[in-house]
């Protein structure tokens, strides 16, 4: 059992909460060692049981706390308050996680499972640049308000499922499945949105109380009661609904990373392969090639279709509304293309899998020093490694891995807004190693 | 070890001073001279100016709430604010008060008041409370209830509104601050140091400051005459105390150095007044058409108004544009330009009055102080007092325009002094004590409010619910309230009482309180405020 206090200072907090400590305590117990008798048969090699509740502290931003002057420009000059209320009063954001975890070895260690839960809340969190009333002296604020979960599990399976003298091969298993959850927003913060995600159109990583962390947020159809589509009745377009809802959720169902390592003699073969099923993703370079006719998507244009949906003529919401009959031909109405009419919802991709040739290694490392006079040199090996040589999936842009912005975005970053990213290359490097 | 223990804690507490000496946001400014924040908030008296904002005031309110009095009305027809409407949809109309109170002076001004008395600068002390004084009584007047108890609390996420008569009661309790702070000596106190920043106001004269807040608090006994407990001894009391001569005058002025901020809000470099028109009651109540000054043609009309291409007085009536008004009567715009004219001109030379790009901006006048003296008077039953203040303000209107607001105005028609004796001597304008009336003392005060000050002539109207009658006779004589379909419909045929607080500011963050105190409903700039209720 272990207990870690730690206290820290940091000078971005204001004096009163620059101070702060949070505690920490793990436990964990070998239970082969407790009852040796599950050892027993040669099945079980080895059993521990770990679990933690951890507290970290995170801090605000430099400066955060200091509401600067900007220039006045009335009569005599001098300066006057910005927009943003920096607040002296900020604390860290807390964030508690409690974990439980397995680690369990059978047939003499040829397999091992790593399981373990986990559940972190952050509270307190610090939200910046949000309006509130201006009663707070400001236009935007800064406040510890807003608390977030996260709950995952996380598995990894170890196998060594050949191991000869001349060949063996080891198999790992990386699964990974997350829930997470905006649990506390003020209620008068509709929407929170991280405005480095915001990237093309309107749709962005927009946060929602009791929304998800990973949410899209966008304009999308405006809809019945019913859920039909809104169809103008003086154009035959959809009517689009100008709200930042919640479009898409671009967490996974799970992620699931397979590693294999085989060798016969003196050849070594590694391939991992990487599954991950579900998440959205906002393809907005359709979007935009679409709105310029340049989409798969504008192929048909010159076919008359009508769009499924009922008139937004009054009767929407009755019992009986009005189908839509109206005609419309694209190529004769761009309108049809464009995001008044077609609106970032039908560009949110769902579900999006896929499974790809992570990377592939083949190696070859000869014999005990080949080289006669060279006794310097201990080891040479070739090898060649091919990086993203397969990907199969069900999305219709370039590679749906990908991140709209940088790992520096803040929250949970712009993973999963895809616009004019270019798909990850297929690599290729041959090399050789010498040991010395 | 106790050494070494006593050694960290010098160490570390001195750390602590040192951390935060040091950690000042080195991008900008986060203290700056309490004399350089006093400009910026004596900007918002009228309309602000700044990197962060603009526009915030009174002056831009005025716009719409100047309608709802008729100094003004829109040149084309169907203006939901001629037709009394409050302000719809995400607009932010009608809210500058509002972020000029909690936003443009807000923090500002909680912080030269923070930092003046740390440095010991009484006088910005007391300024920055007199200034507070005067902004809650505005803000009160236009929204009605408002937040004040918890105002400025920067942790709060929404905030509780409160009902008038405590912002009443705080506006005097600050003023009374205020008058302590403006009465210290010695410290950082020196009237060159207070002048840094107000050089655009009263310039280091804290004598004046204290008129001005005696003003101010005449004005909030003033206004409360439809209670049971209204004081006229208490206006009178302040009034005396108050702003008495013109020189003493709380007057916003500009630098007029061709920027935004330092241009009056209403002249045409700023071109905020394009589209509006004098009224035909306000033509026709300086033009001795109106039933209280039959037969009086007022002098100050040239000063005020506009002429027409027939070279008299007239205007137009709210929601009609110019329906109803032969061309020939049409009235110039406010600078000077056609009828048809929304453009401003690139010269204010054709401009009068506070239309020109460098004119003063009175905030609370000597004249206004004696007609709130006048009718104190005159409800207390001292007749013969009340004539006398009631001239002094027709009086103290009259020099205050020859002396600000000559130019652009012919030679010919300026006022002299005879013209201004002969026009005094009018027994139709300044009858005999026991024949003067509200409807004297009220259309003069609005005469003296006009164009300048909406939001005191709003206050005034609404006391007399605009059609309110003393002995069967109209108040504001001849003023007729837009009805039927002149009316904006959704204030179910009611006049309007109060402006919406700033949507931005509370109707997308403040909802469950403005549910609370019916700030949802359409109709709610209709409903009456607490101070014009009996």
């Amino acid at each position: 059992m272990n207990y870690t206090h730690r206290f820290e200072s940091a000078s971005t907090l204001p004096v009163q909460n620059r101070n702060y400590n949070y505690p920490g305590v793990s436990m964990s117990m070998i239970v082969s060692d407790i009852f040796p008798g599950l050892k027993k048969g040669n099945i079980l090699s080895f059993w521990k049981l770990r679990t933690s509740l951890a507290s970290t502290a995170r801090l605000n931003t430099p400066y955060s706390t200091q509401s600067v002057f900007v220039n006045n420009f009335a009569s005599g000059g001098g300066f006057s308050y910005g927009f943003t209320n920096a607040n002296p009063d900020l604390k860290p954001e807390k964030q508690n996680t409690y974990e439980l975890g397995t680690e369990i070895r059978l047939f003499k260690n040829r397999l091992s499972i790593d399981g373990a839960y986990y559940n972190t809340v952050n509270k307190g969190q610090i939200i910046q640049s949000f309006r509130l009333s201006y009663a707070t002296g400001f236009v935007l604020n800064t406040q510890n308000a807003a608390s977030t979960r996260n709950t995952g599990i996380e598995l990894s399976i170890n196998g060594a499922i050949v191991a000869n003298k001349n060949f063996s091969w080891n198999t790992t298993l990386n699964f990974n499945k997350m829930w997470n959850k905006v649990v506390g927003m003020p209620l008068n913060v509709a929407e929170y949105y991280i405005s480095d995600t915001w990237l093309y159109g309107n749709a962005r990583a927009g946060l929602v109380l009791n929304g998800p962390t990973t949410s899209i947020t966008g304009y999308g159809y405006a809809r019945n009661a019913n859920g039909d589509i809104l169809i103008a009745p003086t154009t035959g377009l959809p009517v689009v609904d100008q709200r930042f809802l919640i479009r898409g959720d671009r967490n996974p169902a799970f992620t699931l990373g397979i590693n294999n390592m085989l060798r016969y003699k003196n050849f070594k073969l590694s391939f991992l392969w990487d599954l991950k099923v579900g998440g959205d993703v906002f393809n907005a370079t359709k979007m935009f090639m679409t709105a310029a006719g340049r989409s798969d998507l504008t192929a048909d244009r010159y076919v008359p279709r009508v769009i499924k949906g009922v008139l937004n003529d009054g009767k929407q919401e009755s019992a009986t509304p009005t189908p839509n009959t109206i005609s419309v031909i694209p190529a004769y109405n761009d309108a049809y293309y464009a995001s008044t009419a077609m609106p970032e919802e039908a560009f949110i991709e769902k579900n999006i899998n896929w499974l790809r040739l992570r990377d592939l290694t083949f190696a070859y490392a000869f014999p005990r020093n080949p080289f006669i006079g060279l006794k310097q040199v201990k080891t040479l090996e070739f090898f060649a490694t091919g990086n993203d040589l397969f990907l199969f999936t069900n999305y219709t842009g370039a590679d749906p891995a990908v991140n709209g912005n940088t790992a520096g975005t803040r929250g949970v970053g712009a993973f999963g807004f895809d616009y004019g990213t270019l798909a990850a290359p297929i690599s290729v490097n041959i090399g050789a190693r010498l040991g010395f | 070890m106790f050494c070494f223990i006593t050694t960290m804690v010098i160490v570390i507490s001195s750390c602590t001073q040192k951390v935060d000496e040091a950690y000042a946001d080195p991008n900008a400014a986060v203290r700056v001279p309490v004399e350089t924040l006093l400009p910026g908030i004596i900007g918002n008296f009228v309309g602000s100016s700044a990197a962060a904002g603009s526009a915030y005031g009174t002056a831009n309110d005025g716009l719409y709430i100047g309608r709802y009095v008729q100094n003004w009305a829109t040149n084309s027809a169907g203006n939901q604010y001629d037709q009394m409407g409050g302000a719809t949809g995400a607009s932010d109309i009608l809210g500058s008060v509002w972020a000029m109170h909690y936003f443009g002076m807000g923090v500002n001004l909680n912080k030269m008041i923070d930092w003046g008395m740390e440095e010991q600068k009484w006088d910005y002390v007391g300024v920055g409370y007199a200034i507070r004084a005067w902004s809650w009584l505005t803000l009160t007047n236009v929204y009605g209830e408002v937040i004040l108890k918890e105002a400025y609390n920067r942790d709060q996420l929404v905030f509780k509104y409160d009902n008038q008569q405590e912002v009443y009661d705080s506006v005097r309790s600050i003023a009374f601050r205020a008058l302590s702070y403006l009465d210290r000596t010695g410290g950082g106190v020196s009237p060159q140091n207070l002048a840094k920043g107000d050089q655009y106001f009263y310039n280091g004269d804290v004598t004046k400051w204290k008129k001005f807040v005696y003003s101010v608090l005449a004005r909030s006994y003033n206004q409360l005459s439809n209670k049971a407990d209204y004081k006229p001894d208490s206006v009178i009391k302040y009034c005396n105390l108050g702003i008495n001569v013109n020189e003493d005058n709380a007057t916003a002025k500009f630098a007029n150095t061709g920027i935004t901020g330092t241009s009056n809000f209403y002249g045409p470099y700023r071109g905020n007044v394009g589209t509006l028109r004098q009224t035909q009651f306000v033509a026709s109540l300086l033009s001795g058409l109106n039933a209280t000054f039959t037969g009086v043609a007022d002098p100050r009309a040239i000063y005020l108004l506009r002429l027409n291409t027939n070279l008299t007085f007239r205007g137009i009536s709210p929601n009609l544009g110019s329906t109803g008004v032969a061309t020939n009567d049409q009235p110039q715009n406010f600078w000077g330009g056609t009828f048809g004219t929304a453009t401003a001109p690139t010269s204010d030379t054709s401009c009068r009055y506070i239309f020109k790009n460098g004119a003063p901006f009175p905030i609370l006048t000597a004249s206004e102080n004696k007609f709130m003296l006048a009718e104190a008077y005159y409800r207390k039953g001292d007749k013969n007092a009340a004539l006398t203040a009631y001239k002094d303000g027709i009086s103290l209107n009259i020099d205050m325009l020859v002396t600000d607001y000559t130019t652009g105005v012919v030679t010919a028609r300026q006022i002299t002094p005879t013209v201004k004796s002969t026009f005094l001597a009018n027994t139709t304008l300044v009858p005999a004590a026991a024949s003067l009336t509200l409807s004297h003392i009220m259309l003069q005060k609005y005469i003296a409010l006009f164009a300048h000050n909406p939001i005191e002539t709003w206050t005034d109207m609404r006391r007399y619910h605009y059609t309110d009658q003393e002995n069967g006779k109209q108040v504001y004589a001849d003023f007729v309230a837009p009805s039927g379909l002149n009316l904006y419909i959704p204030n179910n045929n009611k006049l309007v009482y109060r402006a919406r607080p700033r949507y931005n500011s509370e109707y997308l963050y403040n909802i469950s309180e403005l549910d609370r105190i019916g700030a949802l409903l359409l109709d709610y700039n209709t409903k009456e405020q607490w101070f014009s209720q009996k």
